[in-house]
C-alpha cells in the first residue's frame, strides 16, 4: 500500500467521526447558482459500469453505492457530494472511454445535467487483478477528461480504488469572474470548503486551468454550439500565491494567450466564462502545422521555440517535417509557452499543456515567397554588415593617419588612398542594384504575405541608406583638406 | 642537467658530439636564480697577503688569463670592484698573495656539483667556461669527469640512451678501452631492453649504430646481437609454417607479420608470404581510418568503403556516364525511365526472397517517404505516391523526383547472406573481412581483407613499399604522386572529396552569421590548398564556394548543381578576425524575434539584427568594442575565447585541422584542434564544440545535398530556407527545375555559411603490381572485389 493510500485512510477515519453531523448538513443539496457556487459542495454522479463476474457483483453492487461516497469524503472532505448508481457494463470496455460522449452519459444518468460533475467508471476483472477506467464529464462545459485507467489488486478494496482513480479524473472547475490585463480572477466551485483547508481537489499554485465560454439562451439554457474552449488561452494559478484558494472562494490567475484579447465574446448576463484544471496525461503531443489557405498541405521547415512559463528565453523545440509535424515530448514542467517561427517571422504563440492533447492543428500563414525574399534579404544584410566593417577599418586608418603630429608627405598620400577606399565601400549603388534585381521575383497572392514582403525591403533599403551616409565622406574630406593645409 | 633533461632522442643525439649539444642548448635557462646569476656577472677574486690578513676581494673581470699574465712591475693593478662598480682603484702587485680567476673558480664549482650529482647545474657551468675560453687549462679534465661520472649515473639509473649518449662523445674525446668497453656494455643492456619490449625498430637501430664505430670493435658481440634478432625472426617463421601446414592461415599470417616486425627485409619472410598468399588469398589495405562503429554519418568514406564489403547498398554508383551516374543494385536489376522521373528494381529470386523484399520495402519507404515503415502515415504516402508491388517489381513513381534518395542507400534492414563478407575481429586499428561462407560461386578469390590504420599518409606509402601493405585506400594528390616505381600502380577515384567546417547549431557562438563569416574570411584557404597540393595545380582540386563542387574538369557533367556565379570570398584576416571579435562581443543570437504586432513580451531585438545592419547604431556599437577587442587581441595575443575544432581520427583530416588551427591562430584567433575519439565519425551534439572539420564524398549533388542536410548528415537543423529549398527539390518534376533548385541552394548556403566550404580534392589508391583485378576510375575500393586476384 502506497504512502498516499494510508495518509487518506488516515483522514477518512478521523472524518468518519464527524461523518453523522456532516451529513446532516448536506442532506439538502443546494443548487450551484449565485452564491451556492462557492459556498455549496459539487454535485456528483458517479455511475459504475461493473464486470458481469459474479464475485464482483455479489460483493460490490450493493456495498459500493455506500462505500464510494465514503471514501471521497474521507479524501476531500464535504466539498463534494457524491451520489453512486451501480450498472453492468454490458458491452462497454475500459478502451471505449476514450470515445465517451455526452449522449452515452444521459443515457446511464438521465439527469446528469443536474449535476456538476459525471463520472463514468468501468470495472474490469481479469483474475487476481482489477481494471479501473474512469472518466469525468464536467456538466458547465460539456467536457470530458482523459480517461484514467489503473490496475489493482481485487482484494476486498474495489471502493478504494475506483476512488483513487475518481480523485485523478477529478477537474476542478472555477467561474471566471473578472479579467484584466493578462490576470483573471475565479471563483471556484465550492471554494468556501477548500478555504477551510479540508479540501486537497483546489488547484493549488502553478496549476493549469484552461478557459471556457458558455452561451446562454434567454432561458438560461445553454445555446447550442455554445459552448467552446477560448482558442490559445490558458489560466495559471499564481505561482506566487501561497494560499490554494482565497477565503472567499476566489483565486487569481495569469492569462498566456496567443492573442491580445484572449476573451472576445462580450461580456453580458448571457456569457458565462468557466475554467477547468486540466493535467497532462500523455508523453507528447503532436503539432500539426497546416497552411491556412490549404489545409490540405502540411507546412515543412517551421520552427518551433518554446519556454517554460516563468523563463523570458525561448529554445528552439524542432522543426516541422514533411507531414508539417513536430512531435513536442512532455517535460517538466509540461505546461509550457511556445511560438511558431518561419524564418524570422513569429507567426503564432500559444501555452500548451504538452500530453493535454494527442494533436494540436496550427493553421498558419503559408509564407515561401516571403521566406525566399527574407532568405535574400538577409544576405545583403550580411555583405552590407561586411562593407560596414571594411569600412569602418579603413576610417580607423585614415584617423590614424590624419592623428600623426608630424605628417608627411608619404602619410597624406596613404590618407588619400584610404579615403578612395572609404569612397568605394560607401557606394549604395551596387546594392540597390542588386535588391532591384531580384526584388520582382519575389511576389505573394496573398495580400498579407505580400505586405510583409514589401516591408522586408523597404527596412533593407532603408538601412541601407541610413549606412551608407554621404555625408561621412565630405565630413573626412574636410579633414583631410584642413590637414593638408 | 638542463640540457641532457630535455636530450633529443638516441638517433638525433648520436649523431651531435656533445658540445654541439651544448652549443645548442645556450638559450635554455639555467636551474638556478642564483646560479644564473653568478655566471651572468662573473667576477675574478684577489686575494691579498697576509699583511692584510688574506683578505679576498671580488673584482671585475681581469683583462688577462693565467697564460699571458702582464709582467709583475711598479705599475699597479687597476680593478674595479664589484661592491663599487663606478670607481677604479690601483693594488700593488706585492700585495696580491694570489688571483682566482672567475674560469678556476667556476670549474671547481662544477666539480663540487659533479660530486653532489647535481649534474644538470654542472653541466650550465661548464658550458659558460666552455663559451668563454674552450682551452682554459683544467677545463677538458673537468668535461671528462663531468662525463664520466655523469655516463654513470644515467647507467644506474636505467637512462641507457643518455648514458650511451655521454659515453659516446667521451670515448671520442678519449677513445680509451675501458670506455669502449662501459659503452659496449649500455648498448647491450638497451638492446636487450628494446627487444623485451618488441621495439625491434630500434634494437635494429642500434645494430646499425654500432656498426658504424669501428672503434667499439664489436665484431663478436654485433654477431650476437645480429644473432638474437634471427633467432627471434625464425622462431616465428617456424610458427608459421607450422600454421601454415595446419591451414591455419590467418595464424601463420600473423606469424609472418610478427617475424616482419624483426626482420622486414628478410628474403626467407617474404618469399613464404607469397606461398601464403597463394594458399589463402588475403589482402592487406592500408586506410586513414577504420570503419566507424555505430554509423553516425550517411555518407562517410570508411563506412562507404566497408558497406561495399559487409551492407551492400540498395543501389550503387559504378561510373559516371556522360549522362550522368550509372547505377547498378546487388539485390536485382535497376531500371531508370527515359524521363528521369521513375525508378524500378526488379529482385533476383533468392530463397531469403521474402526477407529481401521486407527489407527493400522499407528501404524505399523510408528514402522516399522520410518515415519509418511502420508508421501509418507510410500507407497512405505510398499510395499517393504510386509505389506498387507486383511480383518482385517494385517502382516507385510520383512525377518527381523523389526517388532519387533510394541511390546510395544501405538497406533498412541488414541482409548478412547477400554480403560477400562478414565482419572478423576488429582491435583499434585494424579490421578483419572475412570471405561470407554463404556467398554464391560469383564471390570472387580473396578470402580474407585486413584494414591497418596509420596516423599518416606518409607511412602508409612506406608501409607499401615495405611490403607490409598492398592496397593503400586513400591518398591525397600530392602523395599519390609519391609513390612511384614499376612494381606500383596508382589509380584515381571517380569520386571528389569536399571538404567542410560544420559550425555546431547548438553553439550560441557558431550559429551566429557574422562569426562564420568571420571563420572563413580568417582562413588562407587558397594557399591552404597550395599546401596540401605541394604547390601544384591538380584537376578537380579547388576552393569550394558553396556545397557543391565543380567536377574534376571545366564542363564537368557531374557539376550541375554547382553555381558559377559565386566566387570563393577572398582571405581577409582584418576583416576575419573583426568579424569574430564582433561576434564575440554581441549576446548570444536570438532565438525568437520579439512580436512587434502583439506587443508580447518575448526576447529584445537581438543581435543579429545588429549585426547584419539592420539596426546601425548596435552595429556601430558592437563594431567599436570589436575592433578594440581585435586590436587587443592582437597587441597581447590574447583572443576573447578559445574556438574548439574537432575532426575525425584520420590522417588526412588531422593535417587539414593542424593547418586551420595555425591560420586562425596567425589571424589573432586562439583555436584548439580536438580530435574526435577512435571510430567515431561525428561529434556529440552538445555546444562543446564550435566547428567540425568534416570530409564528404560527392557523388550525385542532387542527392548528395539531402544527405548533407537530412538526417544523420552533417547539418543537422537546417535553416528554414534550405529546408524549403529542399522541398521544392524534391517536388521538381523537371531536371531543368532541379537544376535552379540547385542553384539557389548553392548560393543560399555560400550566404548562411550553413557549411563554411574549404576546398575539393581528387582521392587515389595505390596497389602493388601483383594484385589485378582493382579497375579504374573506382567509387569505392571494394566496388570490384569479387574480381581481385592475389596469385601474383
Amino acid at each position: 500500500m502506497s504512502h498516499h493510500a494510508r495518509t487518506a485512510y488516515g483522514k477518512g477515519r478521523t472524518v468518519l467521526a464527524v461523518l453523522p453531523i456532516l451529513l446532516a448538513l448536506t442532506a439538502v443539496v443546494p443548487s450551484a447558482k449565485g452564491g451556492d457556487w462557492i459556498a455549496s459542495p459539487y454535485r456528483a454522479k458517479c455511475v459504475v459500469l461493473l464486470d458481469e463476474q459474479p464475485e464482483l457483483q455479489n460483493v460490490w453492487r450493493d456495498a459500493l453505492p455506500a462505500a464510494l461516497p465514503m471514501w471521497i469524503r474521507a479524501r476531500l472532505g464535504p466539498m463534494i457530494h457524491l451520489e453512486t448508481s451501480v450498472q453492468p457494463t454490458a458491452s462497454w470496455r475500459i478502451g471505449d472511454l476514450a470515445n465517451v460522449r455526452t449522449e452515452a452519459v444521459l443515457h446511464w444518468e438521465p439527469a446528469a445535467t443536474s449535476f456538476d460533475k459525471v463520472f463514468v467508471v468501468v470495472v474490469e476483472s481479469s483474475g487476481l487483478v482489477v481494471d479501473v477506467g474512469c472518466i469525468e464529464w464536467d456538466m458547465h462545459t460539456r467536457s470530458f477528461s482523459d480517461a484514467i485507467v489503473e490496475r489493482h489488486p481485487l482484494a476486498p478494496s474495489l471502493d478504494r480504488a475506483i476512488a483513487h482513480s475518481l480523485l485523478r479524473a477529478f477537474r476542478p472547475i472555477g467561474r471566471i469572474i473578472r479579467f484584466e490585463q493578462r490576470k483573471a480572477t475565479l471563483e471556484m466551485r465550492a471554494g468556501q470548503f477548500a478555504s477551510s483547508g479540508v479540501s486537497g481537489a483546489q488547484p493549488g499554485p502553478g496549476q493549469v486551468m484552461q478557459p471556457f465560454h458558455c452561451r446562454l439562451n434567454a432561458r438560461g439554457e445553454i445555446t447550442e454550439d455554445g459552448i467552446a474552449a477560448v482558442r490559445w488561452t490558458m489560466l495559471r494559478v499564481d505561482p506566487s500565491s501561497t494560499d490554494h484558494v482565497r477565503a472567499d472562494g476566489t483565486i487569481l490567475c495569469s492569462i498566456d494567450s496567443g492573442f491580445r484579447s484572449p476573451f472576445r465574446v462580450r461580456s453580458s448576463r448571457r456569457v458565462e466564462r468557466y475554467a477547468l484544471g486540466v493535467r497532462s496525461g500523455l508523453d507528447q503531443t503532436i503539432f500539426q502545422l497546416e497552411s491556412n489557405t490549404d489545409p490540405a498541405k502540411p507546412l515543412l521547415g517551421y520552427e518551433l521555440h518554446g519556454r517554460r512559463p516563468d523563463e523570458s528565453r525561448y529554445e528552439l523545440v524542432g522543426t516541422s517535417d514533411r507531414q508539417g509535424r513536430i512531435i513536442v515530448a512532455r517535460q517538466d514542467p509540461a505546461y509550457r509557452i511556445f511560438c511558431v517561427k518561419h524564418g524570422n517571422m513569429l507567426l503564432a504563440k500559444l501555452p500548451c499543456l504538452v500530453g493535454l492533447e494527442v494533436e494540436i492543428k496550427l493553421e498558419l500563414p503559408d509564407d515561401a515567397e516571403r521566406l525566399k525574399a527574407e532568405a535574400f534579404t538577409r544576405g545583403i544584410e550580411d555583405d552590407l554588415l561586411d562593407t560596414i566593417v571594411k569600412r569602418e577599418l579603413a576610417m580607423a586608418s585614415f584617423r590614424r593617419r590624419l592623428a600623426r603630429h608630424r605628417l608627411t608627405a608619404r602619410d597624406l598620400e596613404a590618407a588619400r588612398r584610404d579615403l578612395r577606399q572609404i569612397e568605394a565601400l560607401n557606394q549604395p549603388d551596387d546594392l540597390f542594384r542588386a535588391i532591384q534585381r531580384r526584388e520582382t521575383a519575389y511576389r505573394s497572392d496573398d495580400p498579407f504575405v505580400q505586405k510583409r514582403i514589401d516591408l522586408l525591403f523597404r527596412d533593407l533599403r532603408q538601412s541601407i541608406r541610413s549606412s551608407m551616409d554621404p555625408k561621412v565622406i565630405a565630413k573626412l574630406e574636410s579633414e583631410l583638406a584642413e590637414r593638408e593645409r | 642537467m638542463s640540457g641532457l633533461r630535455s636530450r633529443p632522442s638516441i638517433l638525433h643525439g648520436l649523431r651531435l658530439s656533445f658540445w654541439g649539444v651544448l652549443v645548442l642548448q645556450l638559450s635554455v635557462p639555467l636551474p638556478a636564480e642564483e646560479m644564473r646569476r653568478n655566471l651572468d656577472e662573473p667576477f675574478d677574486e684577489l686575494v691579498l697577503t697576509s699583511e692584510y690578513d688574506n683578505v679576498r676581494i671580488q673584482v671585475f673581470p681581469l683583462p688577462f688569463s693565467p697564460d699571458n699574465m702582464p709582467r709583475q712591475s711598479e705599475t699597479p693593478l687597476r680593478i674595479r670592484l664589484i661592491d663599487f662598480p663606478d670607481r677604479e682603484y690601483d693594488v700593488a702587485w706585492k700585495d696580491i698573495a694570489r688571483i682566482n680567476f672567475h674560469e678556476d673558480l667556476w670549474i671547481a664549482e662544477a666539480t663540487q656539483l659533479v660530486d653532489a650529482g647535481r649534474f644538470e647545474e654542472a653541466y650550465d657551468v661548464l658550458r659558460s667556461v666552455w663559451t668563454q675560453h674552450p682551452a682554459w687549462r683544467g677545463l677538458d679534465a673537468a668535461i671528462d669527469r663531468f662525463l664520466k661520472l655523469d655516463a654513470g649515473a644515467a647507467y644506474r639509473t636505467r637512462k641507457n640512451e643518455q648514458a650511451i649518449i655521454v659515453l659516446d662523445e667521451l670515448l671520442r674525446r678519449r677513445p680509451d678501452a675501458w670506455v669502449a668497453d662501459a659503452l659496449m656494455r649500455v648498448v647491450t643492456r638497451e638492446f636487450s631492453e628494446r627487444l623485451q619490449a618488441q621495439d625491434y625498430r630500434r634494437a635494429r637501430q642500434l645494430i646499425n649504430w654500432v656498426s658504424a664505430r669501428p672503434a667499439l670493435q664489436p665484431q663478436e658481440k654485433l654477431a650476437t646481437l645480429r644473432r638474437q634478432l634471427r633467432d627471434l625472426a625464425d622462431a616465428q617463421i617456424n610458427l608459421a609454417r607450422q600454421a601454415s601446414e595446419n591451414q591455419n592461415y590467418q595464424e601463420a599470417f600473423a606469424r609472418l607479420d610478427a617475424a616482419k616486425r624483426v626482420l622486414p627485409d628478410d628474403v626467407t619472410i617474404k618469399q613464404l608470404a607469397a606461398a601464403l598468399r597463394k594458399s589463402y588469398p588475403r589482402v592487406v589495405v592500408a586506410t586513414g581510418r577504420g570503419a566507424p562503429q555505430p554509423r553516425t554519418m550517411i555518407r562517410d568514406w570508411a563506412g562507404d568503403r566497408a558497406d561495399r564489403l559487409i551492407d551492400r547498398h540498395l543501389v550503387e554508383r559504378i561510373m559516371q556516364g556522360a549522362d550522368g551516374g550509372q547505377y547498378r543494385s546487388a539485390y536485382g536489376e535497376f531500371q531508370t525511365d527515359p524521363d528521369g522521373l521513375a525508378a524500378q528494381l526488379t529482385l533476383l529470386d533468392s530463397p531469403t526472397g521474402l526477407a529481401l523484399q521486407e527489407s527493400v520495402r522499407r528501404t524505399i519507404a523510408e528514402a522516399v517517404v522520410g518515415q519509418s515503415a511502420t508508421d501509418p502515415l507510410l500507407a497512405r504516402l505510398l499510395t499517393s505516391w504510386d509505389v506498387r508491388q507486383t511480383g518482385c517489381h517494385w517502382r516507385v513513381a510520383d512525377n518527381t523526383l523523389r526517388w532519387l534518395p533510394l541511390l546510395d542507400r544501405r538497406l533498412a534492414t541488414p541482409l548478412p547472406d547477400w554480403q560477400p563478407f562478414v565482419r572478423d575481429n576488429e582491435s583499434e586499428h585494424t579490421g578483419t573481412y572475412l570471405a561470407n561462407p554463404h556467398r554464391g560461386p560469383g564471390g570472387g578469390q580473396i578470402v580474407e581483407i585486413l584494414e591497418r590504420e596509420y596516423p599518416r599518409q606518409a607511412d602508409m606509402i612506406a608501409a607499401l613499399e615495405s611490403g607490409d601493405v598492398d592496397v593503400i585506400d586513400r591518398l591525397l594528390p600530392a602523395e599519390a604522386e609519391q609513390v612511384s616505381g614499376d612494381q606500383f600502380q596508382v589509380g584515381r577515384y571517380d569520386l571528389i572529396s569536399m571538404y567542410f567546417l560544420v559550425p555546431n547549431d547548438r553553439s550560441p557562438l557558431a550559429s551566429n552569421r557574422v562569426f562564420r563569416r568571420g571563420v572563413v574570411r580568417s582562413i588562407p584557404r587558397q594557399n591552404m590548398l597550395n599546401l596540401i597540393l605541394a604547390g601544384r595545380s591538380h584537376d578537380g582540386c579547388t576552393v569550394l564556394s558553396g556545397p557543391f563542387h565543380q567536377g574534376f574538369e571545366r564542363g564537368d557533367p557531374l557539376a550541375y548543381a554547382w553555381n558559377p556565379k559565386l566566387t570563393p570570398r577572398p582571405f581577409d584576416p582584418l576583416l576575419g578576425a573583426t568579424l569574430i571579435a564582433m561576434s564575440w562581443q554581441l549576446a548570444e543570437p536570438p532565438r525568437v524575434q520579439p512580436l512587434h504586432a502583439a506587443g508580447d513580451s518575448l526576447p529584445p531585438p537581438e543581435t543579429r539584427e545588429a549585426a547584419s545592419g539592420r539596426n546601425t547604431e548596435q552595429a556601430a556599437e558592437a563594431l567599436a568594442a570589436a575592433e578594440s577587442n581585435a586590436s587587443r587581441g592582437a597587441a597581447d595575443g590574447a583572443p576573447s575565447q578559445t574556438i574548439v575544432l574537432v575532426y575525425a581520427d584520420d590522417a588526412i583530416l588531422a593535417s587539414m585541422a593542424e593547418q586551420i588551427r595555425r591560420s586562425l591562430r596567425t589571424a589573432g584567433i586562439s583555436c584548439e584542434a580536438r580530435r574526435l575519439p577512435h571510430g567515431v565519425s561525428r561529434p556529440r551534439d552538445d555546444d562543446s564544440w564550435q566547428l567540425w572539420l568534416a570530409d564528404v564524398t560527392a557523388q550525385e549533388p542532387i542527392i548528395d545535398i539531402f544527405q548533407m542536410f537530412g538526417p544523420g548528415g552533417l547539418v543537422t537543423r537546417p535553416s528554414p530556407y534550405v529546408l524549403q529549398a529542399l522541398d521544392e527539390l524534391a517536388a521538381a518534376t523537371r531536371w531543368s527545375d532541379a537544376r535552379n533548385i540547385l542553384n539557389q541552394i548553392h548560393e543560399l548556403v555560400y550566404r548562411e555559411l550553413s557549411l563554411i566550404p574549404l576546398w575539393q580534392l581528387t582521392n587515389h589508391y595505390a596497389y602493388r603490381s601483383g594484385l589485378e583485378g582493382l579497375g579504374d576510375n573506382l567509387m569505392t575500393l571494394y566496388q570490384n572485389v569479387e574480381a581481385w586476384n592475389v596469385n601474383r
